[in-house]
C-alpha cells in the first residue's frame, strides 16, 4: 500500500534539549500506528512539528501525500487533510458544540461542499456526544465530551490522516473503552491514525504496529507482541518514572 | 432559544420607538444629542469586532474615525467633491488604512498591539498637524458643505434629517455586523481568540482573520468619521486625541464586550448622562470627575458590563418564570 | 551648522533626554513590576508640579523651591499608592487586565487632569528656578542654572534609582515580583507591598519631571500628556521591562528629536519618531538594548 506520511531524519532542539533527535517513519493510507513512550520522550513535540503548531522541525523532512509538508503554515496543513488533537482537552470556550464542530468543517478544503448541517451532525452522532449538549457552549462539557468534540471537529473535515495526542488521558475505564471502539470506528472509514499514549496497554487493543519514543530517539518499533518483549523498551519504562 | 428572541423583540421595539421619536420630538437639542448618541455608537460597535470579538488589543481604533473625518472634510472641503460621495469614501479610505495597521499587529501580541496601534494613531495626529496645506493644521478643517437633497439642506431642518442618516448607519451597522459574527468565518474570529493553537488546527488562518476584522470594523468607523465631519461641518484633530478615545473606549467596557449591542446601549447612556450633567452648572469641571469615577465603579462592580447586567437579569426573568 | 546653534541643540537636547529619562523610567518600572501600562502616569508630572507650587505658597516663597520639592515627593509617594489601589488592585486576577487597567489609568488621567482644573483653575503659572542665574563657559555655551541643575541631578537621581534596584533589599524585592510573581511570592515577599512601592515611586520620579519642568515652562493640567507619549517612545526603544535600556533610550530620542527639529524642522520631527517607534516595535519588539525580560500574554 501506498506511503501517505513520511517523516525522516527529524530533529527539533530547544536551546541545549534534543527533544527530537533524528526521528524517521512512515505511515500507510488507513493504518493505525501507535506512538509510545515515557513522559517527555518528544511524542507531542513530534505531533507538533508534524502539523506545524507551534512550530516547525529544526532539521528533517516530512512529506504527506507526496508533497513536502516541512514548513507547511499550519492551516494548510490542516485543510490537506492532516487534522490533530491535542494532549489538554481544549475547545473553543465561546463557541457551542455544534459551532466547535462547524469551524474544523468550515475552515477545511470541504468548505464548498457544505451547504447543511448535516456533516456536523453526522460527526457528532460518531463521536457520540448526546443530541441535547450539541446546543450548549463547549466550555461546559465533561473531559471525555470536550475530547470527542474536538475529536467531530475533525472528522467532520473528512481528513485522510487523525493525529490523536493521548486521548486517553483523563478517562475512566469504560470511557477508555469507548474511546478504542471510536477510534476504531473512525479508521474503518479509511482515515490513517497516528495515536499517542504512554500506557502501552491501551494501544495494543488499537494499533497493530507500535513506535516507542525515548529521550527523543527512536527505540524500537514493531508489532504489538515484539514490542511487550523488547529489552529496551521494558527498561526505559522501568527506569523512568511511569509504569508500562 | 428565549434570550434571543428577547433580544429580537427589544431591539425591533427600539427601533420602532428611534424611528418615530423624531416626529413628536421637535427640540432640536434632543436630536442633536441622540445623533451624538448614534455616531458614537457606531463607532463603538465597531470597535468590538477588533477588540471583543477578535480580542486584538486595537487602540487605534478611533484613528480609522478620523481618518474618516478628514477624508470627508478633505474631499468636501477642498477639492469640491458631492458630500454624499465623500461620505462613503470615508468608510473605503478607512478599510484601506486598516491593512497597513494589521501588518504590524499580525507579528505582535497583547500589550505591543496596544502600543504599536496606539502609535498608529499618534502618526495619524501627526500628519494632520503637519501638513496644514491640506487638513488646515490644529486649527482644521471650516464651513464643510453639508448633505444636501435637490434644494433640502440637511442643517436647516432642526436636525430631523441628519437624524435619520445616522439613525439608518447605526441600524445598517449593527444588522450587518451582528450577520458578520454569526457567519461560519464570524465563528473562526472567535474560534481564534479562543484557542489560537487549536484553532491554527483546524484550519484557521490567523493572518486571514486579522486583516478582515481590521478591515471590517474599519469602515463602520470610517463611515461615523465622515458623517461626523458632515453633521458639524468641521475637520478637527481633536478626533484623535485621548479623549476621544477614552470616550470610545468606555462605552466598550461598560456596555460590554463581544456583545456589540452593548457597546450601542452605553453609548446612548453615556451621550446621555453626560449631557444631563450640563444641567448642574455647579458641577462645571466636575463633571468629568464624576464620568470618570463612574467608569471605574462600573469596570469594577460589573466587569461584564451592561449587557452582563442585562444577560444575568434575564436569565434570573427567565428562572423565574 | 555653526557652533552656537550647534551647542543649543546639544543642550536643548540634553534637558528633553533627562526628563523623559525621569518619566520613562518609571512608566518602565511599572510595567516591568505590575505588567501593565499606566496612561495616567503623564498627568502625575502635571500633579507634581502643581503640588509643589501649593506646598510653595503655603510655607512662603521665602523658602527655597528644594524643600517643596521635598515634600512633594512624599505626597506623590502617597498619590501613587493611592492610584495603584483604586485603579489596579481590584483588577487583579481579571482576565482582561491589560485592557480593563488601560481603561482604568485613562480614567485616572481624566480625573486627575480635570481635578487639577477644579482644584487650581485655570490660570497659568509657573515654579521659581531650582538655582536663579545663567552658567556660562568660556562664552560658548549659555544655559541657565536651572537647566544646568536638570542635566546634572537628573542622571544622579537615576543612578540611585539603579543602586536601588540592585543593592537594596526592596529593591530587589521589587525586581524579583516583576521577574517573577509567584516564585517571589513563595519567597515570602510581600508582592502587594512591592506594587504599591512601585506605583509611589514611579509617581515620585514623575513628580520631579514635573517639578522640574515646571521651572522651564508655564504649568497647565495637559503639560504631562506629550512627554506621556515621549515617554512611551524611550520605553519601547529601550525594551519593556529594561531600566537601564530605558535611560539610555531617553538619552538617546532626547538628542535624535534635538538634531531631527533641527535639520528637518518641527512638523515631520514627531511622525518620523512614531515611524521609527512603528518599525522598533515590528522588527525588534524587544528594544533596541537587549533582551524583554517579560514575555507577553
Ligand atoms: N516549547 C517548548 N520549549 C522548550 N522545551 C519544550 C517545548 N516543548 C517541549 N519541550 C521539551 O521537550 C521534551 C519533550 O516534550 P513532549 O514532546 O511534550 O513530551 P511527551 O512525550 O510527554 O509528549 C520535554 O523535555 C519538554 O520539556
Ligand atoms: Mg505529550
Amino acid at each position: 500500500m501506498s506511503i501517505l506520511l513520511e517523516v525522516k531524519d527529524v530533529t527539533r532542539t530547544f536551546g541545549a534539549l534534543k527533544a527530537l533527535d533524528g526521528v524517521s517513519l512512515s505511515l500507510r493510507k488507513g493504518e493505525i500506528l501507535g506512538i509510545a513512550g515515557p513522559n517527555g520522550s518528544g511524542k507531542s513535540t513530534l505531533f507538533n512539528v508534524i502539523s506545524g503548531i507551534p512550530f516547525h522541525a529544526t532539521t528533517g523532512l516530512i512529506s504527506y501525500d507526496d508533497q513536502e509538508i516541512t514548513r507547511v503554515r499550519p492551516h494548510e496543513i490542516y485543510r490537506a487533510g492532516l487534522a490533530r488533537t491535542f494532549q489538554k482537552d481544549c475547545e473553543f470556550s465561546s463557541l457551542s458544540v455544534r459551532d466547535n464542530v462547524l469551524v474544523g468543517a468550515h475552515f477545511s478544503s470541504l468548505r464548498e461542499e457544505m451547504h447543511d448541517d448535516t456533516a456536523i451532525e453526522y460527526a457528532l452522532d460518531l463521536v457520540g456526544v448526546e443530541e441535547s449538549k450539541r446546543s450548549q457552549k463547549a466550555e461546559n462539557l465533561s473531559v471525555f465530551d470536550k475530547k470527542r468534540v474536538m475529536i467531530a471537529s475533525s472528522v467532520v473535515s473528512k481528513p485522510k490522516l487523525l493525529m490523536l495526542d493521548e486521548p486517553a488521558s483523563g478517562l475512566t475505564k469504560p470511557e477508555v473503552n469507548q474511546l478504542c471502539e471510536l477510534i476504531l470506528a473512525i479508521n474503518r472509514t479509511g482515515v490513517a491514525i497516528l495515536v499517542i499514549e504512554h500506557i502501552i496497554a491501551l494501544l495494543l487493543k488499537v494499533a497493530p504496529r507500535l513506535l516507542i519514543l525515548n529521550e527523543g530517539k527512536l527505540l524500537a518499533e514493531g508489532t504489538a507482541s515484539e514490542i511487550i518483549v523488547n529489552k529496551d523498551v521494558i527498561e526505559a519504562y522501568l527506569g523512568g518514572s511511569t509504569h508500562p | 432559544m428565549s434570550r434571543i428572541k428577547t433580544q429580537a423583540t427589544v431591539a425591533t421595539i427600539c427601533f420602532a420607538l428611534l424611528c418615530f421619536l423624531p416626529l413628536f420630538v421637535t427640540d432640536s437639542y434632543i436630536r442633536h444629542l441622540m445623533i451624538l448618541a448614534f455616531i458614537f455608537a457606531v463607532v463603538a460597535c465597531s470597535w468590538d469586532i477588533s477588540l471583543g470579538y477578535a480580542g486584538l488589543f486595537n487602540f487605534g481604533h478611533v484613528a480609522f474615525f478620523g481618518i474618516g473625518v478628514y477624508t470627508t472634510g478633505v474631499l468636501a472641503r477642498n477639492y469640491g467633491f458631492d458630500p454624499w460621495l465623500a461620505l462613503p469614501a470615508a468608510g473605503v479610505m478607512a478599510g484601506i488604512s486598516a491593512i497597513p495597521i494589521a501588518i504590524p499587529v499580525l507579528r505582535l501580541k497583547g500589550i505591543y498591539v496596544v502600543l504599536v496601534t496606539f502609535a498608529f494613531s499618534q502618526l495619524c495626529l501627526q500628519l494632520v498637524l503637519s501638513q496644514s496645506w491640506l487638513t488646515g493644521g490644529s486649527g482644521g478643517l471650516v464651513r464643510i458643505p453639508p448633505l444636501t437633497l435637490f434644494d433640502y439642506n440637511f442643517a436647516r431642518d432642526g436636525k430631523f434629517a441628519y437624524y435619520y442618516v445616522a439613525l439608518v448607519l447605526l441600524v445598517f451597522t449593527v444588522i450587518a455586523l451582528t450577520r458578520f459574527v454569526k457567519t461560519p468565518f464570524g465563528r473562526g474570529i472567535l474560534a481564534l481568540r479562543d484557542n489560537p493553537d487549536y484553532a491554527a488546527a483546524r484550519g484557521i488562518n490567523q493572518a486571514a482573520i486579522r486583516v478582515t476584522v481590521l478591515v471590517v470594523s474599519a469602515i463602520p468607523a470610517g463611515l461615523a468619521g465622515g458623517l461626523y465631519c458632515l453633521y458639524f461641518r468641521i475637520s478637527a484633530p481633536e478626533v484623535f486625541s485621548f479623549g476621544t478615545a477614552t470616550l470610545v473606549l468606555s462605552m466598550l467596557l461598560v456596555g460590554g464586550t463581544s456583545t456589540i449591542y452593548g457597546p450601542v446601549a452605553a453609548a446612548f447612556c453615556i451621550v446621555l448622562f453626560s449631557e444631563y450633567l450640563e444641567n448642574f452648572p455647579d458641577l462645571n469641571v466636575y463633571k468629568h470627575l464624576v464620568i470618570a469615577a463612574v467608569i471605574i465603579a462600573i469596570l469594577r462592580l460589573a466587569p461584564d458590563g451592561l449587557a452582563g447586567l442585562a444577560k444575568r437579569l434575564t436569565m434570573r426573568l427567565i428562572k423565574d418564570n | 551648522m555653526s557652533l552656537d546653534a550647534f551647542t543649543s541643540v546639544l543642550l536643548s537636547g540634553l534637558v528633553l533626554s533627562s526628563l523623559y529619562a525621569l518619566l520613562a523610567s518609571g512608566l518602565s518600572l511599572v510595567w516591568t513590576t505590575l505588567g501593565i501600562f499606566n496612561f495616567a502616569h503623564g498627568v502625575l508630572m502635571a500633579v507634581g508640579a502643581y503640588v509643589t507650587w501649593q506646598i510653595s505658597q503655603s510655607i512662603g516663597e521665602t523658602y527655597w523651591i528644594g524643600y517643596s520639592i521635598a515634600l512633594m515627593i512624599v505626597v506623590m509617594v502617597m498619590l501613587g499608592a493611592v492610584l495603584e489601589y483604586v485603579l489596579i488592585r481590584p483588577f487583579y486576577g481579571n482576565k482582561n487586565i491589560v485592557l480593563v487597567t488601560v481603561m482604568t489609568t485613562l480614567a485616572g488621567l481624566t480625573f486627575l487632569e480635570n481635578g487639577i482644573q477644579a482644584v487650581w483653575g485655570p490660570r497659568l503659572k509657573q515654579l521659581p528656578p531650582l538655582i536663579d542665574g545663567n552658567i556660562s563657559i568660556h562664552g560658548l555655551l549659555t544655559l541657565s542654572a536651572h537647566e544646568a541643575v536638570i542635566i546634572v541631578v537628573s542622571p544622579l537621581i537615576l543612578i540611585g534609582l539603579y543602586y536601588f534596584l540592585n543593592y537594596s533589599i526592596i529593591g530587589k524585592s521589587i525586581r524579583a515580583v516583576g521577574q517573577n510573581q509567584k516564585a517571589a511570592k513563595l519567597m515570602g515577599i510581600n508582592v502587594s507591598r512591592s506594587f504599591i512601592l512601585t506605583f509611589g515611586l514611579a509617581a515620585a520620579l514623575t513628580g520631579i519631571a514635573g517639578a522640574f519642568y515646571g521651572g522651564l515652562r508655564l504649568m497647565n493640567p495637559t503639560m504631562g500628556s506629550e512627554p506621556l507619549v515621549k515617554a512611551l517612545i524611550v520605553v519601547i526603544f529601550g525594551g519593556l521591562g529594561n531600566i537601564s535600556g530605558t535611560i539610555a533610550a531617553a538619552y538617546l530620542i532626547g538628542f535624535l528629536e534635538a538634531f531631527l527639529i533641527y535639520f528637518i524642522g518641527l512638523y515631520w520631527t514627531p511622525s518620523l519618531l512614531f515611524l521609527f517607534m512603528i518599525f522598533v516595535l515590528i522588527f525588534r519588539h524587544e528594544g533596541l538594548f537587549g533582551e524583554s525580560a517579560r514575555t507577553t500574554t
